[in-house]
């Protein structure tokens, strides 16, 4: 099926009297538009149908204009057709990736589904094939347990190798807690997460600061401003050597840094450590996020907060945006 | 057998001289040694019950809505649109004790798999947890809760409530009881019946090893310094592989070749195929080559009785397993045909093609032995209060508020709740800190209400009381947030019944339960009992901890402990008296643990109860907080912490008998403090008459500052830091 958009033009029949363009064109004459010779009006109509293809759309508004939206004695009918992307269909498609050990995989499903509206498709670990998905989502978990190090077994699954192919190509990768775990074992972003500083499992809100808010993942949230999204994690202490730290701060990679309500970014708003309080970075590209915090989380109001449905709403529509 | 020999023999398996010898006369021959093995598992206190069940018969466990009783997996409830609870709680006290991390973690884990065997997929863990004050119990607190976090956080299932308590009696024999609600369809639940002569036993899961040979009846032993030795019996749990399992079992639950599901636990393979196979009225035989082993040379007395984790035993139709197969290897599962169901009623072990038991089901199960003990009451002046020695007015109302809430086993638990992962499921529409928790049901308006509680203390002092009292506050943390309770599921923790007033206290808790649960119309539909929690010969309090979950037709009308709004009027529901036996009260600003827990009028209780009911169902309350331990001052302190809002309230005139401090520190039962917009009060009011239940108006809700005008004002900002700051 395909959705048409049909731009319809009913115009009087040149030979027909048109008293409504008579009595414009006196008046665009009083008003000192002199040249204007002659004028007629008409009607313009757009429908939006669903169809199986273009030739039975033309088909159906076709048979529209005839039985119904033109009088063939007294006016001429033209019309236009062209293919337009579905924001609920055909707009964009997420993909959430299932390791053995994930479990925010069906909180992230039911938040584009349910909370979004949008396409999704979860792609087992041992597929390669991503579906034709726009962004792909590495949720949260314990990939593989955690074992070794978090995500470090996950890296080698099959589906990795299509993301990162994928993300190569300039494809959306979003990884959450055990997902941008994973994004740094691959090395599709830079650093490493290690055990909290409080050596302690920390499941509590965060005040986030955005700092970036020109990548496609934070397109509807401003820079500067604090947005409040849960963590939930035993190593999400965010480590990188003084070469890649700086240059993930020259680059402006990072995206949120933990903070306090106001804003302030200092130690005390640090639930685990992390060097300079980085919670989420993105590639240089700007195509691959990494993020501690679950914004899955917070997409209703009924757990406490909104904020992480921003998020997901940024991804659409500044997706939807590049479609058009 | 020489007597010498017999004698360690069955010391080792945990069975008397005169079990031996009904043994003996069951069977008309003398038991193997892995028979005896076997037998001596399945007649531990922990898995036959044998001191408890005459008095477990008198809890009611039949209701309206109970879809499975006792006996099962888990209990079974229906909340409607479909939809069904499956819940149990269950102890892992002495594996805790030796080794509290894999102890805790390993605990979860099993009841875990418990609810996961029904057919249900899991949603919520609970834990009750106690042990002797801090800072001498850190080891044995950060070890359970680093443990119980680090299974429940893997697994990918919620940890969001249940209790920590720090008294001088849990020292040596801490508790640690774990709870898990699922939920499930209807028309998916599944029952572990071993039916169908022919089908296949499949083990699947881990391989087995050596670990944990002898827990069950390893539990039913007073701990002494030799259970240090007996480390090997604790197992080491493997939450990844579980997450596999619960995933595969969510797969399979409704493919119409998976006949039963069991749950591999205490007691390993043996009770297991026992159990299913007595459910289903049938036998079974097994081949223990076939078992796949982590370990060699493991022997089949080792293979039978092994509680290694993570194993699940599938009743798979003949002929049908590769249709159950794929969905196994999709999750790396191992597996392997164990066995088959047979008619004859007889648990056939083979090994190396010979036959190395065949015991009777019934002999396993239903013929384990029932001991009838003698009870006797302690001296009933050893606890005596005189509360006209006590001053009634308190030095300082406000000093006494302040150290009652930084208290350990007041104050917030949220050092411990934060380090585990509370909000996975996307479901925890009330989070851990407050009166009971919820969780949502995907798909639904749904909300299950979930708490785990006992005063342990009031048990201690009246166990009949106290273990009525521990159904009532339940039942009302239930009540507080909107949701009508629906059902128990119990863990009755206790010393040494072989003492004489353990053994009453036994008796006088199940009664006592057995009264409130008629009174407030509650089934117990599956639990557990945790005895011979002794050390050295000293004795835990009674513990009876209540696991309760109900139901809220719409969890958006839910309720939360903390107030909501600036302007809304904050009243005491339910009468106070002068009932400080045994309160928080006397303990921390008296140091008196005595007198007798507050009466329970349980028509009282079930009329305020249903009051709240009828008020949160007509939208008449913004909050509600069940007032409990501390009593009314402590319950109001922590709905102005936990909403962040001050309230002011006239100074209250103490009335009649009313003791002052009664009136603010006082543990009267039946209780709530509430909060409601002003346009609420005529129908709150009406409603009260109609319920004869008593409202009291106490303040307003604004400011920073709890304040009783003219006596003494505390801000929010100095509670809070008290309140939050007892664990650091």
């Amino acid at each position: 099926m395909v959705k048409l958009k049909a731009q319809v033009v009913v115009m009087l029949k040149p030979v027909v009297n048109d008293p409504q363009g008579l009595t414009v064109r006196a008046g665009l004459h009083r008003l000192g538009f002199e040249e204007v010779e002659e004028v007629r009006v008409g009607k313009f109509i757009e429908i939006t149908v669903t169809a199986a293809d273009e030739a039975e759309g033309r088909r159906q508004v076709s048979e529209m204009c005839r039985k119904l939206l033109a009088n063939h004695v007294i006016e001429d009918v033209r019309f236009q057709v062209e293919a337009v992307a579905d924001r609920e269909q055909a707009g964009m498609k997420f993909g959430v990736v299932v390791f053995p050990g994930t479990w925010s995989d069906r909180d992230c499903g039911r938040v584009v589904t349910e909370v979004l509206g949008a396409e999704l498709e979860y792609l087992w670990h041992q597929e390669k094939d991503l579906k034709d998905c726009d962004c792909i989502i590495l949720p949260g978990g314990f990939s593989y347990g955690d074992h070794l190090r978090c995500g470090a077994i996950a890296r080698f699954s099959p589906v990795m190798d299509s993301v990162v192919r994928f993300a190569a190509h300039g494809g959306l990768v979003w990884g959450i807690c055990n997902g941008f775990q994973v994004l740094c074992e691959t090395g599709l972003l830079p650093g490493a997460l290690i055990r909290n500083d409080v050596c302690e499992f920390r499941c509590q809100w965060t005040h986030l600061a955005v700092e970036r808010d020109d990548i496609l993942f934070t397109s509807t949230l401003r820079r500067g401003e604090v947005i409040k999204i849960p963590i939930s994690h035993g190593e999400g202490n965010y480590f990188a050597d003084a070469a890649t730290l700086s240059r993930l701060e020259q680059n402006n990679q990072v995206v949120f840094r933990y903070a306090q309500p106001d804003g302030h970014v200092v130690p005390a708003a640090n639930p685990n450590g992390s060097i300079h309080n980085i919670a989420g970075i993105v590639n240089r590209e700007g195509n691959v996020l990494g993020m501690m915090p679950h914004p899955e989380r917070c997409a209703e109001p009924e757990l406490g907060g909104t904020d992480g449905l921003r998020l997901f709403k940024s991804v659409l529509e500044a997706f939807a945006e590049l479609v058009v | 057998m020489s007597p010498a020999v017999a004698a360690k023999k069955l010391r080792e398996v945990a069975l008397t001289e005169a079990e031996y010898q009904t043994i003996v006369e069951l069977l008309g021959r003398t038991p193997n040694d892995v028979e005896l093995g076997m037998i001596g598992v399945l007649w531990s206190e922990h898995c036959s019950y044998k001191t408890s069940k005459p008095f477990l018969r008198r809890l009611p466990s039949a209701g309206s809505r109970v879809l499975q009783g006792p006996g099962e997996n888990a209990g079974v409830v229906e909340i409607g649109e479909g939809w069904a609870v499956a819940f149990k709680i269950e102890s892992h006290n002495h594996p805790s004790a030796i080794e509290p991390y894999e102890g805790a973690a390993t605990g979860v884990g099993g009841i875990l798999r418990d609810v996961a065997a029904m057919g249900a997929r899991p949603v919520a863990i609970l834990d009750s947890l106690r042990f002797g004050p801090l800072p001498a119990s850190r080891h044995l607190f950060e070890g359970v809760v680093s443990g119980i976090g680090g299974y429940g956080n893997c697994v990918g299932v919620p940890t969001v409530g249940g209790e920590v308590y720090f008294e001088d009696c849990y020292a040596d024999n801490p508790l640690v009881n774990a709870m898990c609600v699922g939920v499930v369809r209807t028309d998916q639940l599944k029952r572990a019946r071993a039916e169908g002569d022919g089908n296949l036993l499949l083990l699947v899961g881990a391989d087995t090893g050596r670990d944990g040979i002898h827990g069950a009846s390893f539990a039913s032993l007073e701990l002494d310094d030799s259970s240090e030795q007996r480390r090997p019996a604790v197992q080491v749990g493997n939450p990844f592989l579980e997450k596999c399992l619960i995933e595969a079992l969510q797969e399979l639950v409704d493919h119409p070749a998976v006949v039963a599901i069991q749950d591999l636990g205490a007691a390993g393979l043996t009770s297991a195929v026992a159990e299913a196979a007595a459910r289903g009225g049938s036998g079974a035989l097994i081949d223990v080559d076939k078992v796949p082993r982590r370990e060699g040379g493991m022997t089949p007395y080792e293979v039978m009785l092994s509680e290694s984790q993570e194993r699940m035993l599938l009743v798979v139709e003949r002929g049908r397993q590769a249709e159950v197969m794929p969905v196994l290897e999709k999750w790396d599962l191992h597996y392997a045909v164990i066995g088959e169901v047979t008619p004859d009623g007889v648990l056939t072990v083979e090994a190396g093609g010979r036959v190395a038991a065949r015991l009777p089901i019934e002999v396993l199960t239903e013929k384990a032995p029932v001991r009838t003990l003698r009870g006797r009451a302690p001296n009933p002046t050893r606890h005596r209060l005189d509360l006209d020695s006590i001053p009634a007015e308190p030095e300082s109302v406000k000093g006494s508020l302040l150290r009652l809430i930084g208290h350990p086993n007041l104050a917030s638990k949220r050092a411990v709740f934060r380090r585990y992962d509370h909000q996975v499921g996307n479901a925890t529409v009330i989070r851990p800190g407050g009166d009971a928790a919820m969780i949502r049901v995907h798909g639904t308006r749904l909300g299950i209400a979930m708490t785990t509680d006992c005063n342990s203390r009031y048990c201690e002092l009246d166990p009949y009381l106290g273990a009525q009292i521990a159904i009532a506050e339940a039942a009302r943390n239930i009540v507080a947030t909107g949701a009508r309770p629906l059902a128990i599921s119990d863990c009755l923790n206790f010393g040494n019944p072989d003492k004489p007033e353990i053994y009453w206290q036994l008796e006088e808790v199940i009664s006592g339960m057995a009264n409130a649960c008629r009174a407030l119309d509650l089934p117990i539909v599956s639990g557990n009992v945790s005895l011979y929690n002794d050390t050295d010969g000293r004795s835990i309090f009674p513990t009876p901890v209540i696991g309760m979950v109900g139901v809220i037709d719409d969890y958006t009308r839910r309720l939360e402990a903390g107030l909501a709004a600036d302007g809304d009027f904050v009243l005491l529901v339910g009468a106070s008296g002068n009932d400080l036996g045994g309160s928080r009260y006397l303990e921390i600003e008296h140091g008196l643990f005595a007198g007798r827990p507050p009466e329970v009028d349980l028509l009282g209780e079930r009329a305020a109860q249903e009051y709240m009911l009828a008020a949160a169902g007509a939208s008449l309350l913004h909050s509600a907080h069940d007032v409990g331990e501390g009593g009314m001052l402590v319950a109001l302190a922590e709905a102005c912490i936990l909403g962040e809002r001050g309230v002011r309230c006239p100074a209250l005139a103490s009335m009649g008998e009313l003791r002052t401090d009664a009136l603010y520190f006082g543990e009267t039962q039946g209780r709530f403090i509430i909060s409601a917009p002003s346009r609420s009060m005529p129908e709150l009011q009406n409603l009260a008459r109609r319920h004869r239940v008593e409202i009291q108006l106490l303040g307003m809700v604004g400011g920073a500052d709890l304040e009783f005008e003219g006596d003494f004002s505390v801000t929010l900002e100095e509670m809070s830091r008290l309140y939050y700051g007892a664990f650091d």
